[in-house]
């Protein structure tokens, strides 16, 4: 018989006396990462950033709170940190799919072969919002983007980043808000509340 | 369509790795947790079995095979080909005092300060389930290292303090244990003269174990280390030889301790593996001790058999030479 399995603050704490048992957290969330990884700055960083997330992870590991018992939340932060460091490279990509229709990004795992044509006309569609995701602030983008592809609550997102959720809630408004307008919406119409709601 | 959406919807093609692609950050991540990193420390002996159950758990679901339950013919291979049957290798304590026998026969190298100690390893085709090629590695130790003297990395002793603590080791097998526990404490921290530590079998055993490995090694002492290892409850011998990584025949020692893995491993067995003819120290080999099955995070069921070899290294050559980087 298999044993049941172990939730991720269980592995961590056994991994303070046997390393090696840390693997076991990689295999359950390293593809996660990557795929947050590579969405945000492309196919070709996230190795190495996955790789770097659990291996900054694993230093970490005697801090953790283990009355925590998902350990998402904490990886996404270390990557969204990681992923901070390369602000730039992430701007200056989503600036030149606003300004060309191309998107580097999604290049970098697409294959160019099929489809082609209907893709880069996705990709063209995608340029005013683009445009906004490159015009939020670092901190509100971390926001927005762990709720819309991390899938993360509002309450984990604040564990993530160490933030007051409240903060999570103005940050995410905001973001929102400037998207909205950029898309040419109505910016008064965020509605939080449907969002609280579904993510707890 | 909101905005929520559409964000959503963006890059919403992005790829999932699949395990191939992630295997190369796992093992940074299993290199950074020890494996292989400092193949002196005591504690090193356990964590690297588990090291090598990580390993092998998910190199034997990238290679999709060694599914349990599917019928005999989807069982891992055990490692049935090494069988030799051997008529004396019945009892544990037995074996050990012919070694203490015959390995007081054998001269001692003679270490200067300065030197380095060489050693080749193999690391077998079955580490990471038979996933990985058999390897071959170089080390080179500082034979009279400061870093490592003087509980300065704690029980991680230089080449020229383990020699040393071997060729003082007294005949009395009580005071041996007694001994070894004092230089490879339980927490690894230098210990305290106050408060020496209780005596446990699985402890003596342990240490006893780093030290057999040791090189260069002082063979009076192995001796009596041998002999002292013989008074141990729960120290087995496998009853018939088995091959090494090099392909070698080894006797394999073990400690039965009854324990089960940590949690999302197969329990596993050590062997320390000793040459049948001169006794001394050949390499190691862990093997599955139960049949484990488990739930992958993507659904897939994945187990392994009893006895499967996890991971297994032999020492090819160890030599004393002037130079770090330089070969016998």
């Amino acid at each position: 018989m298999a044993d049941p399995p172990a939730d991720d603050a269980a592995i961590i704490d056994d991994s303070r006396e046997r390393p090696e048992v840390f693997a076991r957290l990689y295999d359950r969330h390293a593809a996660d990462i990557h795929r947050y990884v590579a969405r945000r700055l492309g196919d070709g960083m996230a190795d190495d950033l996955t790789a770097e997330t659990f291996l900054i992870a694993f230093g970490q590991r005697s801090r953790y709170d283990t009355d925590r018992p998902g350990a998402r939340p904490w990886l996404y932060g270390i990557a969204a940190n990681l992923i901070g460091r390369h602000r730039r490279q992430e701007v200056r990509s989503l600036r030149a799919l606003a300004r060309t229709g191309r998107d580097r990004v999604a290049d970098s795992w697409t294959d160019w072969v099929d489809g082609a044509d209907s893709r880069m006309a996705a990709q063209a569609a995608s340029g005013p919002l683009a445009a906004a995701l490159a015009g939020l602030s670092a901190a509100d983008r971390h926001v927005l983007l762990l709720v819309a592809w991390a899938d993360l609550t509002y309450q984990e997102v604040a564990d993530a980043l160490d933030i007051p959720v409240g903060t999570v809630r103005s940050r995410l408004n905001r973001a929102r808000r400037k998207v909205r307008t950029a898309l040419g919406g109505d910016p008064t119409l965020a509605r939080e509340t449907a969002e609280v709601s579904s993510h707890g | 369509m909101d905005e929520m959406t559409r964000v959503r919807d963006f890059r919403a093609d992005a790829p999932t790795p699949d395990r191939a692609r992630l295997a190369p950050g796992r093992q940074r991540l299993l290199d950074a947790a020890g494996h292989r990193a400092r193949p002196r420390r005591l504690r090193a002996d356990w964590r690297l079995a588990v090291a090598g159950a990580a390993v092998a758990v998910t190199a034997a679901a990238l290679a999709g095979s060694q599914l349990v339950g599917g019928g005999a013919d989807t069982a891992a291979p055990p490692a049935a080909s090494s069988v030799r049957p051997h008529a004396d290798l019945a009892d544990a304590a037995t074996v050990l005092r012919r070694a203490a026998d015959t390995v007081e026969q054998l001269p001692d190298p003679e270490p200067r300060d300065g030197q380095w100690t060489y050693i080749k390893t193999r690391q077998g085709a079955a580490e990471n389930g038979g996933y990985q090629e058999p390897s071959t590695q170089e080390s080179w130790y500082r034979y009279d290292d400061p870093e490592f003297e003087n509980w300065k990395e704690g029980d991680d002793h230089s080449p020229r303090e383990r020699f040393r603590f071997l060729a003082s080791l007294p005949e009395d097998p009580e005071k041996v244990l007694e001994r070894i526990r004092w230089f490879y404490p339980s927490n690894g921290a230098r210990p305290s003269d106050d408060a020496p530590e209780a005596p446990d079998d699985a402890h003596h055993y342990r240490a006893a174990g780093v030290l057999i490995k040791s090189y260069p090694m002082a063979h009076q002492g192995l001796a009596r280390l041998y002999r002292a290892l013989a008074t141990v409850d729960g120290v087995k011998v496998v009853d018939h030889l088995v091959e090494d990584a090099a392909g070698r025949d080894a006797i394999a020692l073990y400690f039965e301790d009854g324990g089960k893995g940590p949690a999302g491993f197969p329990a596993t067995r050590d062997l320390l593996l000793i040459d049948p003819t001169t006794y001394t120290y050949l390499g190691t080999r862990s093997t599955v001790a139960e049949d484990f099955s488990e739930e992958l995070p993507d659904g897939t069921e994945h187990g392994m058999r009893e006895g499967q070899v996890l991971w297994d290294t032999a020492i090819l050559r160890t030599a004393l030479v002037d130079a770090e980087g330089r070969r016998p």
